[in-house]
């Protein structure tokens, strides 16, 4: 009997621990004071190195990776250079350009983050042995000279006038603490070292990860913990948020953000140019032919797009940049034209050469590919197929597809985003796509430091590219959202490049 | 060899075969899927050299059942082999997650048992009563509804609709019991009374059933006839021998609990094995699949290989009638 009664107190303790936990849970509830920040996010970074990612700019671990390691230099979302551990990044000719890093910098292992450290690292970045994503990036460097403790000697192969845009958004960014690397070179990328406002206290992969604030580091901590909670799922982020479970929910679902708004949360929204487009191989039938892109980009209706599949919520563009940004250029995007398109694609069949092609696309554009296959099922000499892969890159690098669904031009600053994607030789340039005109304007926009003959050039390439087409579109574009729970103002989360939060400036 | 002996041995060489098996195929479906490792490992931009390179590590260009050898011997060495894409170690990752999946099955058995318990003893005591007709209704509800609809319902009411209620609980995540033990019963409440609404219909009805039968039994009549009070002759006398087929249907339940935690953990967002299978699927980290998918079919085959064993001890009857007890 007394056992029993010992299990049935047992049972009756934890229902009373979980009532007692549930009536006023760590995480419940809007009161808890704000000196933590909870951000959920999509998915999970691979890993934590500074080889293994992008640049500042939205995408798996970035948020993580800011906290950890800062950032040299960051792009502003009206694609202006701010210096961070930087003190400058200044040109000293064509392919030469200085690094001056601010004083006092330390890693969280309390090493000195120094000119050498740099190098280091944008060394180990370029070493084909180290397989890093942007090593294509760091291998455009031909030498770094340490000239003083804060000071690095850059000398580029090509000439480069953007070379801080292209630190900016590349892993050129990061900068880890090469003690660490060379101590345990595997582990480094579940053990990160930096020097940013916070070091990686925990992570449970897939997940969340736990920061809290560096002793070591320069820079200010605004708040003494972040979490990064990883939910895969839309609607469970928004849930996750709404009952109180997080304070930041990021979404690129323009139905979230609508609906969050309506439910009273404030919204703050990442803005970019350019959106999701249709990049043609240009180098084989039929999209060698400028008639059939052409012909293609009039069949394709992005505001009957929008208002279909994303219920008029997203925003069709009218030109590749907004009229925000400073590279503006007012040269209107090809519109949807039915009679305009079946007389080319009649002129097409005509001369024995009708348009059919298969649409190569990722998985999360396929609805967009499908609905445009059945859109354009009316015409008269035109077919579509569509492939949806899970992966698309391998075919993308051969060449082999007709056309493809593509996000990559979706960028604050076009370059390198854009001028990879349409320039002869591009790492993107998929459809090797070549003009000469709009190899000239890439080359003035890369190597120019003057920032008004770089925005001429810019509106060069957008009438050229309206002309020639080696991509229609961007049929919307990509934003992206963070929903903020409620007590936390919009004003106190300032935006990054594309969509980061400035996890050093987040005042809850 | 003694017949008990015997037994155990035959359960284990069932064991075996099955894990053999499903290793195999685990193998062998991956083997067939469209995914290149070298790509998950390197991304899209990777070369064809550095493909050749990673296929001639990871021992890809070698036939099939070489590789299938290479791996069924790292597992008898405990080596399940390192993930693709995070390049953690498969096992560790395995024994992280159960840590979440354990407790959330542990827990939910113990939920289900203790709810269920009471409610087949009552409805067999009170048969074809008000209460025995009511739970027919209420369980044949909770029996036709998916947990997947359970979860969604829970998280509507007792985490949004709740929110600013005295009592309310998260609608995901997870904290280590080890970190904060209140926490972690926070976290773990919704969970688990999700999987335990699944089995508490079946657990009530199996044990109403066998009970109602004991009942009339003999020795339960002549517990009666004593003059014993009926609390003591249900709980004493009653409910050992008719606890059987609970404790079959509870053990067989750990595997339904394994998939069951499967669609719990994604709709909850809770690191366990399942929510671990279906990243590793969706990220095509294949061996980390091939690690879950062997794990948890161990965990399944021992599981029903203890409820056998579990028979022996509960009922004498099948000692005596394989010469055990005399």
């Amino acid at each position: 009997m007394h056992r029993r009664l010992r299990i049935a107190g047992a049972l009756l303790a934890v229902a009373g621990l979980t009532a007692v936990a549930a009536c006023g849970g760590p995480a419940g509830g809007g009161e808890a004071p704000r000196n933590q920040l909870t951000i959920l996010w999509a998915a999970d970074a691979t890993d934590l190195s500074t080889d293994n990612g992008l640049g500042l700019q939205v995408n798996a671990g970035v948020h993580e990776r800011l906290a950890i390691y800062d950032a040299l230099v960051a792009l502003t979302p009206t694609a202006d250079i701010e210096y961070r551990l930087a003190e400058s990044l200044t040109p000293d000719g064509p392919t030469r350009w200085t690094l001056t890093l601010k004083p006092g910098l330390r890693f969280s292992d309390g090493t000195p983050l120094d000119a050498a450290a740099v190098k280091f690292n944008w060394e180990r970045l370029a070493d084909p042995a180290t397989k890093a994503p942007s090593a294509q990036i760091a291998q455009q460097i031909a030498g770094l000279d340490v000239v003083d403790e804060r000071t690095l000697a850059i000398t580029l192969k090509e000439p480069n006038g953007q070379f801080p845009t292209l630190v900016a958004q590349s892993a050129l960014t990061f900068i880890g603490s090469p003690t660490a690397m060379q101590a345990d070179p595997a582990g480094f990328g579940s053990n990160p070292v930096g020097a940013g406002a916070y070091v990686l206290k925990e992570w449970v992969r897939n997940d969340h990860s736990v920061f809290e604030k560096s002793p070591t580091s320069a820079i200010e901590a605004p708040v003494d913990r972040i979490e990064v909670r990883i939910l895969a799922d839309e609607t469970q982020r928004y849930n996750t948020l709404a009952a109180g479970g997080g304070d930041v929910d990021f979404t690129i679902n323009a139905n979230t953000a609508a609906k969050a708004e309506k439910a009273g949360h404030q919204v703050v929204t990442g803005q970019t140019d350019g959106g999701l487009s249709l990049q043609f191989n240009t180098a084989k039938p039929p999209f060698d032919d400028v008639r059939a892109r052409r012909a293609v980009a009039l069949a394709f209706d992005g505001a009957a797009l929008g208002k279909s599949v994303f219920s008029g919520l997203v925003e069709v563009p009218e030109t590749l940049m907004r009229a925000e940004s400073k590279y503006f250029a007012d040269v209107p995007l090809t519109r949807a034209n039915r009679e305009q398109a079946q007389a080319l694609l009649d002129e097409l069949a005509a001369e024995g050469e009708p348009v059919s092609f298969t649409i190569l696309t990722p998985l999360n554009f396929q609805q967009v590919a499908e609905w445009f296959q059945s859109s354009v099922s009316g015409y008269r000499n035109l077919t579509v197929q569509v492939e949806a892969a899970q992966t698309t890159g391998q075919q993308l690098f051969a060449g082999d597809f007709d056309a493809t669904l593509i996000g990559l031009t979706r960028f604050i600053d076009p370059y390198p985003a854009l001028v990879n994607f349409v320039s002869s030789g591009g790492s993107t340039n998929f459809g090797k796509y070549s003009d000469p005109a709009v190899d000239a304007a890439a080359r003035t926009i890369v190597t120019s430091t003057d920032e008004a003959e770089r925005i001429r050039a810019f509106a060069d390439l957008q009438a050229r590219i309206a002309e020639d087409l080696p991509f229609a579109g961007p049929f919307y574009r990509m934003p992206n959202w963070f929903v903020l729970a409620e007590g936390i103002d919009a004003a106190a989360v300032p935006i990054l490049n594309d969509g980061v939060i400035d996890l050093t400036r987040f005042r809850p | 060899m003694s017949p008990a002996v015997r037994a155990v041995a035959a359960r284990l060489a069932h064991l075996l075969v099955v894990l053999a098996l499903v290793s195999l195929a685990a193998t062998l479906m991956l083997d067939l899927t469209p995914v290149d490792p070298a790509i998950v490992m390197l991304g899209e931009q990777a070369t064809p050299e550095q493909v050749a390179q990673v296929h001639a590590a990871l021992g890809l260009d070698r036939p099939f059942l070489a590789r299938y050898a290479n791996w069924v011997a790292g597992l008898l060495t405990g080596d399940f082999g390192t993930s693709y894409r995070t390049k953690v170690d498969v096992l560790d990752a395995i024994l992280a997650a159960l840590a979440v999946t354990g407790e959330l099955i542990v827990l939910s058995l113990l939920v289900a048992l203790a709810v269920s318990i009471p409610i087949g003893i009552l409805t067999a005591h009170h048969r074809d009563d008000w209460f025995d007709r009511l739970w027919v209704v209420v369980s044949s509800a909770l029996v036709s509804c998916p947990p997947f609809v359970s979860a969604l319902v829970l998280v509507f009411v007792f985490a949004l609709l709740a929110r600013d209620w005295p009592v309310h609980f998260p609608a995901t995540g997870w904290t280590a019991f080890t970190a904060d033990p209140l926490d972690n019963l926070w976290h773990a409440a919704l969970p688990v009374v999700t999987l335990a609404l699944v089995l508490v219909p079946n657990f009530s009805r199996v044990l109403r059933s066998d009970l109602v039968a004991t009942l009339d039994d003999d020795f339960v009549l002549f517990a009666k006839a004593k003059g014993l009070p009926m609390r003591r002759v249900l709980l004493r006398h009653a409910l050992r021998p008719s606890s059987l087929s609970l404790v079959t249907v509870a053990g067989i339940s750990i595997g339904q609990l394994m998939g069951g935690a499967v669609v719990v953990e994604v709709l909850f967002g809770l690191p366990g094995l399942g929510q671990l299978l279906v990243n590793a699927i969706t990220l095509n980290d294949l061996p980390l699949v091939q690690g879950a998918v062997v794990f948890i079919a161990a965990v399944y085959v021992a599981a029903n290989a203890a409820v056998d064993l579990c028979y022996r001890v509960l009922d004498p009857r099948l000692r005596v009638a394989h010469g055990v007890v005399a």
